[in-house]
């Protein structure tokens, strides 16, 4: 099997985002390949799991003044805040053997990443992953490996989300070249007393691929391994490429009309809250 | 076991029609290929939905899907409960964890829905 390899490009939040879907929707549409593509994010950003909350008005000011970008994604999970990292997409489907079940799909993904760790000389596992809870649960992607997401000596160090839509499916993630709380104490947390926990919390959980190695990573090394690795295990051979016509033109409508729109952004979404389980967003406003 | 009193869409989901009403969920076989549903994002009483159109969303562990309306309608009532509970779609897909009641205005699209047998033979489950 052939798939395609995007070169790497940096981009602003709302354009990687348009770009994902428009990848998707050709693909679905029949008009594109499988598709693989690394990218960083320009300036610093902040992106929402599809069905999670709206950022309060406070945390969209704090964004504002250190400057951070933030962007609802069209997949689910939590928040994650992109600045040190490669962020991986890769858009396949039931034609290309990714038919479900949705954990099954991950777990293959996961097994790719993991190929491509270890030709690194990283050796990461696949979290087993439990039921959420009712409890309060972190609104941060990285605060908990879900299923078949990749540790280092237990710590998270990839946070990936997904979008199914018919019989396509679109993953990415982030792979954290190093970690630093400051955006989650001082950005995110909404109390210090928040700042202090979320901090702690995070630097024993969440690990960067250059703790692991024990060196600055070379991002065109770490590519070509992670390629390559995804490529072994999926039984892919990667044709390098670049985007369409038709992509770049619907990225563009995506990135004004979608990704750019404050409607988008800032719908409901469930809180995950303290108050047991998931509620709509516009409760947990009201009961205060 | 698929309910063979229910008629069922190639998107997997199911309809238990009563007269001009039909109630909506979606089908054992969706619910086992999503996982655990964490979050139902149900649709708004009054939106106006159209068939195979989204009508809302199912987050499952770190998976978005769709939710597609089986016919043209409008949304008389949700599920409220799945918002609390979403793990009820997990549990009981054709009882307890329904979706959305439709008043269906597109009476001829009931043609395009399929029987028990025929959605048994699409996905082979018995």
């Amino acid at each position: 099997m052939i798939g395609r390899l995007l070169p790497w490009s940096t981009g602003t939040a709302a354009w990687n985002m348009a770009v994902d879907e428009a990848l998707l929707t050709t693909y679905l549409q029949g008009t594109s390949p499988m598709t693989l593509r690394f990218y960083g994010w320009d300036p610093p950003a902040l992106s929402l799991g599809y069905l999670q909350q709206s950022l309060s008005p406070a945390r969209q000011g704090r964004c504002r003044r250190a400057g951070i970008d933030w962007v609802r994604r069209p997949s689910g999970g939590r928040a994650v805040f992109h600045e040190h990292e490669i962020t991986y997409v890769l858009v396949t489907g039931a034609q290309d053997g990714f038919a479900g079940p949705v954990l099954a799909d991950y777990q293959r993904i996961g097994l790719g990443l993991q190929r491509g760790f270890a030709l690194l000389g990283v050796p990461v596992e696949l979290a087993p992953g439990t039921r959420p809870g009712k409890g309060a649960v972190s609104e941060a992607c990285f605060a908990a490996p879900s299923w078949y997401e990749l540790t280092y000596e237990g710590r998270k160090l990839v946070g990936s989300a997904q979008l199914r839509r018919e019989k396509a499916l679109l993953q990415h993630g982030s792979i954290l070249l190093t970690f630093d709380p400051w955006f989650w104490q001082e950005v995110w947390a909404e109390a210090p007393t928040q700042a202090r926990a979320e901090g702690t919390q995070f630097q024993r959980q969440v690990v960067g691929l250059q703790e692991a190695l024990g060196a600055v990573p070379d991002r065109s090394v770490v590519i070509s391994a992670l390629r390559q690795g995804i490529g072994e295990v999926l039984d892919v051979g990667w044709q390098e490429g670049s985007l369409t016509e038709e992509e770049l033109c619907l990225a563009k409508r995506l990135q004004k009309e979608k990704y750019t729109n404050a409607e988008w952004n800032n719908r409901r979404g469930r809180s995950v809250s303290a108050l047991g389980g998931t509620r709509p967003a516009m409760e947990e406003e009201a009961s205060g | 076991m698929i309910p063979s009193d229910l008629k069922y869409t190639p998107d997997h989901e199911w309809v238990r029609e009563e007269g001009d009403r039909v109630t909506v969920g979606i089908t054992e076989y969706a619910q086992k290929e999503l996982g655990d549903v964490v979050y139902v994002d149900l649709p708004a009483v009054g939106e106006k939905v159209k068939a195979k159109a989204g009508m809302g969303s199912i987050e499952s562990v770190k998976a978005v899907s769709d939710i597609y309306a089986p016919l043209t309608g409008e949304i008389l009532e949700v599920n409220d409960e799945l918002q609390f509970n979403p793990e009820l779609v997990n549990q009981d897909p054709y009882g307890k964890g329904w979706i959305a009641v439709i008043e269906v205005t597109a009476a001829e699209e009931r043609e395009n829905l399929l029987s028990a047998e025929e959605y048994q033979k699409l996905t082979g489950e018995k």
